[in-house]
């Protein structure tokens, strides 16, 4: 059986973090450098009292708004802002959204990589028959990671969450994947305290890092010059595996989708993997970095402006912590 | 690669308003590196890191990281 994206909606928590007020807090750091070379003005923070779980109702009851909810036979979500180690948010969530008991539900821990891996694991449900109709969740909030004196990350980061129906088709939407892992980055994008491995500490050491910034080890920390590295050596590879994969060349792609990292970056990586500015998005001027969900956005955001129109050929490309990369083709 | 051509880049990625020459001054902070980073990848294939700029004080020492010998 074949699969194709069948609806998406956003969700983002109400409450703005702008580049103003983060000058206030930090006297010195640039508010208008950070707009004009990262390209973000302002992101949107979760409430304390609202987790990924409770964005990934909002996002879904969205997509559900335009959808049968009893046809939905899967149920994924990717977050790293689970609201318990168990159970399971997706099995919550199923509750939540009043959706069928005979459906499957599973989380998965994944970054800036995850929705192109959710995607793959929908569409292997449906074309072994498994399941017709998956909702495939996205939600971060890696706001509750960060240290209150971490204005990079700060700066960076949003919290988001994006709900994604992929149902059986007739013809194939979801083209071939490429995928990739290196777990030798793993020290560049952690949060270290907290898991198995270590327990949060009482008063973790204040380390200082890159400008003006500082993290511990309860809270997250990125090495951003080596996720640069990182992304700079593996990121044209991946968009010529994914190309080799489905027998395209990069003529062929009417449009592509970068997980929207930070602008200067996007903009040297596809400098060098030789795409037109006109085929290729960077927004995230409202959102910023907002981890998993920022393909979805980008996705829903180009059909809702008729950027991408039906039949066009679409690359996503997925790549960040972990480390972790993936791609695809989609046919809009 | 002419040290014209990277003396340029530099007042670029640093907004220096004045000529820079080897003895200018520098201070990368995390938004400088960046653009050194692309900067380094794109014309001499190296990967910059935050340890290799930590005690970069000024161009002369760029052009130590880089290699003279890539300059003209």
């Amino acid at each position: 059986m074949n699969s194709k994206i069948n609806g998406i909606e956003y969700y983002l928590p109400e409450k703005v973090l702008y580049n103003k007020e983060l000058e206030e807090l930090f006297p010195g750091w640039d508010s208008s450098k950070t707009e004009s070379k990262i390209g973000i003005r302002q992101r949107h923070i979760a409430d304390e009292d609202e987790t990924a779980l409770d964005m990934a109702e909002k996002a879904c009851e969205k997509v559900l708004a335009n959808f049968d909810k009893s046809k939905i036979d899967f149920l994924i979500l990717c977050t790293q802002s689970p609201d318990y180690f168990l159970p399971t948010s997706a099995c919550i969530l199923q509750d939540r959204l009043g959706l069928s008991e005979n459906i499957g539900a599973y989380d998965f821990n994944l970054g800036c990589s995850g929705y192109i891996y959710g995607l793959a694991q929908a569409k292997g449900l449906i074309s072994c028959g498994i399941a017709k109709n998956v909702l495939f969740v996205v939600s971060e909030t890696y706001s509750k990671h960060m240290y209150e004196k971490d204005v990079a990350n700060r700066a960076i980061f949003g919290d988001g969450s994006a709900a994604t129906i992929i149902s059986a088709a007739d013809v194939e939407r979801i083209h071939q994947f490429s995928f990739g892992t290196s777990g030798s980055g793993a020290e560049n994008l952690i949060v270290k305290n907290g898991g198995m491995r270590n327990d949060k500490e009482i008063s973790p050491e204040e380390i200082p890092y890159g400008t003006q910034s500082f993290y511990t080890s309860n809270h997250i920390y990125m090495n951003g010059p080596e996720i640069f590295n990182f992304t700079i050596e593996y990121v044209p590879k991946l968009v010529a595996n994914a190309l080799a994969a489905n027998n395209m060349s990069i003529d062929e792609i009417d449009y592509f989708i970068y997980h929207q990292a930070n602008k200067f970056m996007l903009n040297y990586l596809r400098k060098k993997d030789k795409i037109p500015k006109d085929k290729f998005f960077i927004d995230m001027e409202e959102t910023g970095n907002i981890v998993s969900a920022t393909i979805p956005v980008a996705l829903k955001k180009c059909i809702d402006k008729n950027i991408v129109t039906p039949g066009q050929k679409v690359m996503l490309v997925g790549f960040g912590v972990g480390y972790s990369w993936g791609a695809t083709i989609i046919t809009i | 690669m002419k040290k014209s051509e990277l003396f340029e880049e530099i007042a670029d990625i640093f907004e220096l308003e004045e000529e820079v020459n080897e003895e200018t001054t520098i201070s990368v902070d995390s938004l400088a590196l960046l653009s050194l980073i692309a900067f380094f990848d794109e014309n001499f294939g190296m990967q910059l890191t935050g340890s290799d700029t930590k005690n970069v004080s000024k161009v002369t020492d760029l052009i130590k990281i880089a290699g003279p010998e890539k300059f003209s």
